[in-house]
């Protein structure tokens, strides 16, 4: 990926390539993850305010019977934190065979996107930390930033809420 | 459905026997020990089923082999019985064919001579 | 495919047999006992058996060589000795590792090879000291014997079978059949001459013989395959007559006649003869106690220990089992869990209907309710198993660790019935070793110390389990020299956790030795290293809902006393709420509740807030501060106190209401979400919301800190 001829011919070789993304919005910026990655896609419901956890650790709720953490991504994104309404949703996401709930402004709609589109992340903000940023694809003039929802609770940060509790 | 029934103590050869003849439309009884077997098989008859083949270790906990053939024999005659055996226990053959053994079969076996020793007893 | 299933079953299964054979080896060397040494064989035996249906190559080939040794030793023709027993072990090292490993060819070799040759020459002692009591098996002589010019073989065979053939479970009809497969039949006749009369006909046995003429293209083994089960005690006579339909063969009259030989041997012998024969070699074998047909003998005396079974067994013919996933059970635990669930639904939403309607659900669902906790109570008890061979994998344990340390320890296991949950049992097995190593290395003085203080040069530790008032009770008890109280209080003295002069009572002060590093960094001998790892013991124990607690006298010996619930699924909750928030307290850590008046509550400095509770002072915890949350009542003396109970120490927890009594069916919590102390877990209430449950020795030791 390092110019665009190659990404171009990419393009055409791979056309059949494509890859599905959830995409949403948080803070008026638009966010992807890998339609495989989503289990599904809940209303706001009751979360059980759970006692030292990290701040973007919301909780935790029942889906059917399993009990899931939920993330505020505004938090996780070190946004400003906003009152959930009618619109904001739970995307339920697997990673490493546990189920992760993360909270966002709105489901926007699910696009396809050809793998090689996706662009590494350079530090392209220094806002964000770009760790659990898989890379920067393109719908037609918008940006997408691909989330990577495995990284989203890095071992750092796990290790970070043990030590805090000592 | 015909029905073997594989008494061993050890999980190891159950489990063998099971997938081995399972393929091949048996329904495999299994049971760890000759009172057990006695028991289990005693079951399925009461059930209705029939047994058409007692596979049976000899060096068992409770109720050896040789056991387990005698009493066998006190209430079925005639179904044949195949006796697993090591190549170190040649002499038990002999024993397990006095007590009503049909065939006996030396550990470790192949899947096919498994078959070809079950078949050689029933159709 | 079939391969890797039974694979795995072997893995499963040689891991228990290696470990009764680790504690049963171990056993022998105190006390040699026959039944031991006979499961000892018989555990080697089934390994071979099993490594050999797995395909495990090395092991099987290792485990034939220890076999022998095994059956040298069980007859009685060698002494097992220190020695061999330290082989045996090492042997059961190197099993462990091959069947560790991927496969055979990556375990290591030349260990294998060095204890083979060990094993042979224990085995050769043996043998050199009895010389001569070796038996050659008579090498079978076939000749592949020729065929005409179309590759044919003509055979002839006779075959008069027993009587009694039908009673062995044969048909000689199959047998027939199976040889007709083979080729075809040129010439067959049925002899019936032996058919008696037909009122003495007997139907249940063969008076048939048959005598055929075989043309098949197999060679003369094919053929005696067929009678594999009957020639030896049946009239089977094979003869090779290609010679016959083929004028060209010349050498077929010696391969005849040496097949004549045999035949002739195998016929002339009959059953009883045969039989004569073998009982007299037995016999003989019993006296000289001959190696090689030796299993016979072996295998008659367990029919004589089988046959005095056999009579107990008649009267109580166990039941049948079954072998179950541990993960089908605990799904079931789950489904159940959510029936559970669904009744608080259930008796929720009785609570909105009219009180006549109510009353006839509720108590529709009182009667469902007993069935469920019934049930929910035999689903346990499929979980629970003793604790025995847990217990007994210490035994190797003990014997490798006292060596080390030049101390002689007899470990002595008590209450091996007792049962408990099996998630239980396989997480309790580290903290169990922790504390046994401990006992062994600090608990039991040298023998030199032992011989002075008048007491028996061997140690002794007692792994003991027994039942409590709805609890596991686990002891680890040495005969050692017990803790020193003094040295105890003076490293809590110096690390300021009790000031000089101070009143602490023992089993506060004992607990100090669970305090991570608490005598890691003393230099003071004896002590040093007693807090080794026992800080991770009892958080492991605490992850189980349990506690630990030491109790030590000087010179006679000191005891770690782990308690533990029975299990770790469901538990009876007490559901609490303070502000907007439902927590769940385990019914067995509630003592009360109460209403304290004004004057029960005392702030004491650097003690924080104390409640008085008949006549004692109990810590008060405010969940609302802890936590951070809402509250309805900021004074104790406007809201509700639970008092509650861990380890001895009591609690006092602020509370706006008591919600009711409830089955919780136990989730645990990601250490992702949390880890704080205060909470063990979560569970979903009747209305669906997640409500997280309390950890009463969590919060103590958080308030304490």
């Amino acid at each position: 990926m390092n110019s665009t001829t190659t990404t171009n011919t990419g393009k055409l070789e791979e056309k059949g390539s494509l890859q599905q993304y959830v995409t949403f919005l948080i803070g008026g910026e638009t966010y992807g993850v890998e339609v495989l990655q989503v289990q599904e896609i809940i209303g706001m419901t009751p979360i059980t305010f759970v006692p030292n956890a990290m701040n973007f650790m919301k909780g935790v709720i029942n889906l059917r019977g399993t009990v899931v953490p939920v993330i505020d991504m505004r938090l996780k994104l070190n946004l400003d934190e906003r009152q959930y309404d009618v619109s904001t949703v739970i995307i339920v996401v697997e990673v490493k065979e546990r189920m992760i709930g993360i909270i966002v402004d709105s489901v926007s709609d699910v696009v396809s996107l050809p793998v090689n589109s996706i662009q590494d992340t350079p530090h392209f903000t220094s806002k964000i930390e770009t760790d659990f940023v898989k890379g920067i694809g393109q719908i037609d003039e918008n940006l997408v930033i691909i989330l990577d929802v495995s990284r989203i609770l890095t071992t750092a940060e796990i290790k970070s809420i043990n030590t805090s509790a000592d | 459905m015909r029905y073997i029934a594989i008494i061993d103590d050890s999980p190891t050869m159950r489990a063998s026997v099971m997938l081995t003849l399972k393929p091949f439309g048996y329904n495999v009884l299994q049971a760890q020990h000759g009172a057990e077997g006695l028991d289990v098989i005693q079951k399925a008859i009461a059930e209705g089923h029939e047994i058409a083949l007692a596979i049976c270790d000899i060096n068992m906990p409770v109720l050896d082999g040789i056991g387990f053939i005698n009493e066998f024999r006190k209430f079925d005659k005639f179904t044949p019985i195949l006796v697993l055996t090591t190549e170190s226990e040649q002499a038990t053959i002999q024993k397990g064919k006095q007590a009503g053994a049909s065939g006996w079969l030396i550990k470790p076996f192949k899947p096919d001579e498994l078959i070809q020793s079950v078949e050689r007893l029933i159709r | 495919m079939i391969d890797n299933a039974v694979r795995d079953v072997f893995l499963e299964e040689s891991k228990e047999l290696l470990d009764t054979l680790d504690s049963d080896i171990v056993r022998l060397e105190t006390s040699p006992d026959q039944d031991v040494m006979n499961r000892v064989f018989r555990s080697v035996h089934t390994l071979k058996g099993g490594s050999g249906i797995a395909g495990y190559d090395q092991v099987y080939e290792f485990t034939h060589g220890l076999e022998n040794l095994l059956d040298l030793v069980r007859k009685g023709e060698t002494q097992i000795n220190a020695a061999m027993i330290t082989l045996l072990l090492r042997s059961l090292d190197w099993i462990r590792q091959a069947v560790a490993a991927a496969d055979g060819e990556e375990c290591d070799i030349a260990v294998k090879e060095a204890l083979q040759r060990d094993i042979n020459a224990c085995i050769g002692e043996v043998s050199a000291v009895k010389a001569g009591g070796t038996h050659d098996e008579k090498p079978r002589i076939i000749v592949p014997g020729k065929t005409d010019a179309h590759g044919n073989r003509y055979y002839h065979i006779r075959c008069a079978f027993n009587e009694d053939i039908f009673l062995r479970g044969i048909d000689p009809l199959m047998i027939m059949e199976d040889l007709r497969r083979l080729g075809t039949f040129i010439q067959r006749k049925i002899n019936k001459k032996d058919v008696p009369n037909f009122d003495s006909l007997d139907p249940e046995k063969c008076y048939f013989s048959w005598e055929v003429v075989l043309k098949t293209e197999h060679t003369i083994e094919k053929v005696y395959e067929v009678f594999l089960f009957v020639h030896d005690d049946n009239d089977i006579v094979i003869r090779d007559i290609t010679e016959n339909y083929d004028p060209d063969s010349a050498d077929a009259r010696i391969a005849e006649k040496r097949i004549g030989e045999i035949l002739l041997g195998k016929g002339v012998i009959t059953e009883n003869e045969l039989n004569d024969v073998l009982n007299e070699q037995d016999q003989k074998n019993a006296k000289l106690g001959d190696l090689v047909v030796s299993k016979g003998y072996a295998t008659e005396k367990d029919v004589e220990h089988a046959l005095v079974d056999q009579e107990k067994i008649k009267k109580k013919i166990e039941t049948g089992t079954v072998r179950v996933d541990t993960a089908k059970l605990d799904n079931l635990l789950n489904l159940l869990g959510e029936i559970v669930i669904g009744q608080s639904a259930i008796s929720r939403l009785a609570d909105d209907m009219s009180e006549e309607q109510s009353f006839m659900l509720k108590n529709a669902l009182y009667g469902m309710e007993r069935t469920t906790r019934e049930f929910q109570e035999q689903l346990m008890s499929i979980r629970m198993i003793p604790i025995g061979p847990s217990f007994e994998q210490f035994r190797r344990f003990v014997r490798d660790v006292s060596h080390s340390l030049n101390k002689e320890i007899y470990l002595e296991i008590e209450g091996q019935d007792t049962e408990l949950d099996k998630t239980v049992i396989e997480r309790i097995s580290d903290p169990l070793k922790h504390m046994i190593r401990n006992a062994i290395d600090h608990g039991i003085e040298s023998p030199e110390t032992r011989a002075g203080a008048g007491k028996p040069k061997s140690g002794k530790i007692t792994l003991r389990a027994y039942h409590q008032e709805g609890n596991v009770f686990i002891e680890v008890s040495d005969d050692g020299g017990g803790i020193d109280r003094k040295e105890v209080r003076a490293k809590a003295e110096a690390l300021g956790l009790v000031k000089h002069g101070e009143e602490i009572a023992d089993a506060k002060l004992l607990q100090f030795l669970f305090l991570p590093g608490f005598s890691t960094t003393s230099q003071v001998g004896e002590l040093s290293g007693r807090g080794v790892g026992m800080d991770v013991v009892k958080n492991n124990i605490e992850s189980l809902r349990g506690s630990v607690e030491i109790e030590t006298r000087e010179k006679i010996g000191t005891t770690f006393r782990v308690k533990l619930p029975l299990t770790l699924a469901i538990i009876e909750g007490m559901l609490i709420r303070v502000g907007k928030s439902i927590f769940i307290l385990p019914m067995l850590s509630i003592v009360e509740s109460i209403r304290p008046r004004k004057e029960d509550v005392q702030t004491v400095e650097k003690k924080g807030e104390l409640i008085r509770v008949r006549g004692e002072y109990a810590p008060l915890v405010r969940l609302y501060e802890i936590f951070g949350i809402e509250s309805e009542h900021h004074n104790p003396w406007e809201s509700l106190v639970v008092i509650v109970e861990s380890a001895g120490v009591r609690l006092g927890i602020m509370i706006d209401e008591l919600v009711g009594q409830q089955q919780i069916v136990i989730k645990s919590l990601d250490t992702a979400i949390t880890n704080s102390r205060s909470v063990s877990g979560a569970a979903i209430l009747g209305n669906g919301q997640v409500a997280l449950i309390l950890d009463v020795h969590g919060l103590l030791s958080e308030i304490m800190s």
